[in-house]
């Protein structure tokens, strides 16, 4: 197994974990926040839109970074193999 | 350091690694090169450990130790603890017939090492009886024959919290349902038949948390001919992988006769115990 195999699944699983892990605490967070707003009725409803929406942004900015930092490394760790590959690279 | 990290994922995500990342999923495999020689004896080790686990406090181990008082020579298996007992006895099966026909085999299984040796030894009662045959003994030091008790815990809390109505509850089920299929495996006994016809020695520790005297000796109770176990008093799970006591028991045990040696079983307080602490 070359070490290129062992750091790209290194760096598949920290994606995943953070990217599931956000997703988990998120729902968390929304079942959570919706019991307080249920006791509110109708009347706070839009206040709990809003939150709701506050949430899902938060988590979804962290899943996007997160992937975004994925795909960029594995262009890096692209480069870097094909340099090694064809022995330019150190 | 990275190797115990490996070990550690491999053992709690098992096939999971397998499949989704298996740069970082252990190949069962020789530590070095395959052991040649006519009588071999071959370490096996339990969840979530690497070959450290057998270095002893001089730095030596259980095989280095063989080789010199008895001749043995030693072999380590590497492996991913996370898979399956039965899929890690197929391929420690497969590692063994890729040996030299002819050698002598004792097995030394540390923790679910003893359940993998006992899964390829059932296969080899099936598939390779050339194989079982060549078998001399198998030591098994802390192994669940009977079940690991930790397992069975957690599986009847996790019928509590999948029945709570919370999301925390069920955050915490959604992790505990992520464990690896080998963690499954301990918390189910073992058919208390197996391979009659080779010696099976058991060793287990009194303050042993993990794997409790009655499980780890539960062949013993089922009775077949050759059984001899030694409980330890005083040791918990893991010294039973490097402890010199244990080490002079396994020497005797390979150097004796199978059925000359009376059961040991001893009674002592265990120090370290929160239990007799308390």
């Amino acid at each position: 197994m070359s070490d290129f195999t062992r750091v790209r699944s290194l760096k598949n699983l920290v994606v995943d974990a953070v990217d599931h892990g956000a997703a988990a605490v998120e729902r968390v967070h929304l079942e959570t926040a919706a019991r307080p707003f249920a006791l509110g009725g109708e009347a706070i409803g839009p206040v709990k839109m809003a939150h709701d929406a506050a949430v899902r942004h938060v988590y979804g900015q962290i899943r996007g970074v997160t992937r975004l930092v994925g795909l960029s490394l594995d262009v890096a760790l692209d480069v870097v193999e094909r340099r090694r590959s064809m022995g330019g690279g150190r | 350091m990275i190797d115990a990290a490996l070990s550690i994922l491999n053992g709690a995500l098992g096939e999971r690694l397998v499949e989704q990342y298996p740069g970082l999923a252990t190949e069962m495999s020789w530590v070095g090169a395959a052991p040649e020689g006519a009588e071999l004896c071959i370490f096996v080790y339990g969840l979530m450990c690497t070959e450290a686990i057998w270095r002893m406090p001089d730095g030596s181990d259980y095989g280095q130790r063989l080789r010199g008082d008895t001749g043995l020579v030693p072999g380590y298996v590497r492996y991913n603890t996370g898979r399956p007992v039965e899929r890690n006895g197929e391929d420690l099966l497969a590692l063994i017939r890729a040996l030299p026909e002819g050698a002598g085999l004792t097995f030394v299984g540390f923790s679910m090492g003893g359940l993998v040796v006992r899964s390829a030894l059932e296969r080899a009662g099936r598939d390779a009886p050339g194989v079982r045959a060549r078998v001399r003994r198998v030591i098994s030091l802390g192994t669940p024959h009977g079940g690991a008790p930790l397992e069975r815990l957690a599986r009847g809390l996790l019928r509590v919290v999948s029945r709570v109505d919370d999301p925390y509850a069920r955050l915490v089920g959604e992790l505990a349902a992520l464990r690896s299929d080998g963690i499954r495996d301990l918390g189910d006994p073992t058919p208390a038949e197996f391979a009659h016809e080779i010696p099976q020695y058991l060793g287990a520790g009194t303050c042993d948390v993990m794997v409790p005297v009655g499980s780890a000796t539960a062949p013993f109770a089922a009775g077949p001919t050759d059984t001899r176990l030694r409980v330890f008093p005083g040791l918990g799970h893991l010294d039973l992988a490097h402890h010199p006591d244990v080490y002079e028991q396994i020497r005797r045990w390979c150097a004796a006769a199978p059925t000359s040696e009376t059961p040991v079983q001893e009674n002592t307080p265990c120090p370290t115990s929160p239990v007799s602490a308390a």
